[in-house]
């Protein structure tokens, strides 16, 4: 009975993930299929030669996606991680005053950042730029990164960095070989969140972006809602779904590796067990 | 420089991104009252809105839109995390499960969807074949209907995932044994979940809930590709008032952006109200 029980639970949730995405799969591949069809009447790769096709721009997409995201998840990260330094470590005045407000952009409505945004960069001439792109990405992006990083922060143990220091170690040696390892699933996790805000981003590219920035979202977007080409559209979501479930699954992997590795150091870190929790 | 200070000085960066998004608000503030070229003092963009009836429907359907998804969100993920609480492979198989959702971007939640439940979609094929509906103008219009079905199935999928991990990271083994302190006393499963369960999960599901209801309120990919035209939901019809050629259209979707930022701040201010009543009701006054 209880053996039942688990199979079903474990079915419902499988057919939970799988049913809207199965589909993509399916269409893809899809030469001709028409209503009420079940099954593709042929199967054929032309969406995929559509997609890779240059006037079609989805490899420069592409590119531009990974590069914004990239940027992204390095520069918020960075910020992240010093902003919960200072907090956690030093205690400043009004430390949860600049708590909140560091978390606060989590819920500023994209519209009103966006069309707030193209004032300024208006102004400052950043219009229309992959880096005013960027900048705005930065924003949705900060809060996780800070989020995570008081959580890596919270189990660190500042000592280890003067002992070192009394041992002779170099600024640089111990960032090299005592924060950056101790903080690692923590710095990791919160790139992976970054990574997935600026890569999922579409309303802001779109505003601040001005058309000429364009990224895979964009492309899927106006492919799903005008274009009546279900196959590309399904190729273009596989391309945009499958770097990010790639990114946690390899992210997963090496914080097992790196626990394993730390499991005689820290018994629990648990830091980064709670951080993918806030993506949304 | 005395330590304190330094804490301060290494927010600063990420302070500094804050305060650019902060004045950018404030600009997209000052040009909803301002004429279309962005001069001047005038209210006339919220007169105007409140003259229009399609901006009140607009206002509701994102209301509805966004408690419905929160309601319906917040009660599937309580009902699964209630359901797997007792057994441990059952809550690491539920963590991955939502993990592998909240890594699907929005948008593509969207686009998936509509090829699930659209008119020629997969499962109006699948109700044909088992002789319910007799062709797409046969099948209920989830997509683009009167009421926004097929947006809410899709925040649904979204969000309940989240609110699950949200409840699972709250769900420490302190939790585990007060319940299981309160089952030897003999408490059922109900008087569990009422006594112990959710008085000490209310405060992440109180925080879950304000994410879900801010987001689900100003998204604009799922309404724009699933929703019906009429009425649009609110920050749909600001992206289409914004990119319109009139020039009094601006400050109107400024305005928009406005009352969309005060709607959430609201949503805030009630949530940070809940959570300290939770607070005194845990600890006394």
């Amino acid at each position: 009975m209880r053996r039942a029980l688990h199979s079903a639970g474990f079915a419902l949730l499988t057919v939970w993930i799988a049913a809207p995405l199965l589909p993509l799969l399916i269409w893809a591949f899809a030469g001709r299929w028409v209503y009420p069809a079940l099954v593709p009447q042929d199967f054929t790769l032309r969406a995929w030669d559509q997609a890779a096709a240059p006037q079609q721009q989805v490899i420069a997409a592409t590119g531009t996606s990974l590069g914004l995201a990239l940027t992204t998840a390095v520069t918020a990260t960075v910020l992240g991680a010093l902003a919960a330094r200072g907090l956690v470590l030093y205690r400043p005045p009004a430390a949860g005053l600049v708590r909140l407000l560091l978390l606060a952009p989590v819920l500023v409505p994209p519209f009103a950042l966006a069309v707030g945004v193209q004032e300024v960069f208006v102004r400052a001439g950043l219009s229309d730029q992959p880096a005013g792109v960027a900048l705005v990405h930065l924003v949705p992006a900060l809060p996780y990164t800070v989020l995570v990083m008081i959580g890596g922060y919270a189990t660190y143990d500042v000592r280890m960095e003067q002992t070192a220091r009394t041992l002779g170690a170099s600024r640089s040696a111990v960032l090299r070989h005592v924060t950056l390892p101790a903080l690692a699933p923590a710095l990791l996790a919160s790139a992976t969140l970054a990574f997935l805000v600026s890569w999922s981003e579409y309303l802001m590219t779109v505003l601040v972006g001005g058309g000429v920035v364009t990224t895979l979202p964009l492309l899927l977007f106006s492919t799903a809602a005008g274009s009546g080409n279900q196959a590309l559209t399904a190729v273009l979501g596989i391309l945009t779904v499958a770097p990010p479930i790639l990114l946690f699954g390899v992210g997963a992997a090496l914080l097992r590796r790196h626990r394993a590795a730390w499991a005689d150091a820290e018994p629990a870190s648990s830091s980064s067990s709670a951080a993918p929790g806030i993506e949304r | 420089m005395p330590p304190r200070w330094r804490g301060l000085l290494l927010t600063a960066p990420a302070l500094a991104v804050v305060a650019f998004a902060g004045g950018a608000l404030l600009l997209a503030a000052r040009g909803s009252i301002a004429d279309g070229l962005g001069r001047g003092w005038s209210l006339s963009a919220y007169a105007g809105l409140l003259q229009d009836p399609a901006f009140a429907d607009s206002l509701l359907l994102s209301l509805k839109i966004a408690t419905l998804s929160t309601v319906a969100s917040a009660a599937l993920a309580l009902a699964v995390v209630g359901a797997v609480s007792g057994s441990r492979r059952g809550r690491a198989a539920l963590e991955t499960a939502a993990r592998a959702t909240l890594a699907v971007p929005h948008l593509l939640a969207a686009a998936a969807f509509a090829l699930l439940l659209s008119g020629s979609g997969i499962i109006s094929r699948l109700t044909h074949a088992a002789g319910w509906t007799d062709g797409p103008a046969d099948f209920p219009a989830l997509v683009a209907g009167s009421t926004p079905s097929a947006v809410l199935l899709t925040y649904v999928w979204k969000e309940a995932p989240f609110v699950t991990i949200m409840l699972l990271a709250a769900y420490t083994p302190a939790v585990r044994d007060l319940e299981n302190a309160i089952r030897t006393l003999g408490a059922g499963r109900l008087r569990r979940l009422r006594h112990v369960t959710l008085p000490l999960l209310a405060p992440a599901l109180t925080e879950a809930c304000l994410l879900v209801f801010a987001f689900t309120f100003a998204a604009y990919e799922t309404p724009a590709l699933l929703g019906a035209t009429v009425p649009r939901a609110l920050p749909v019809e600001a992206v289409e008032l914004y990119r319109s050629v009139e020039l009094a259209d601006r400050p109107a979707a400024l305005a928009l952006a406005v009352v969309i930022g005060m709607v959430i701040a609201l949503a805030a201010l009630a949530a940070a109200a809940i959570s300290r009543r939770l607070l005194l009701a845990r600890t006394g006054p």
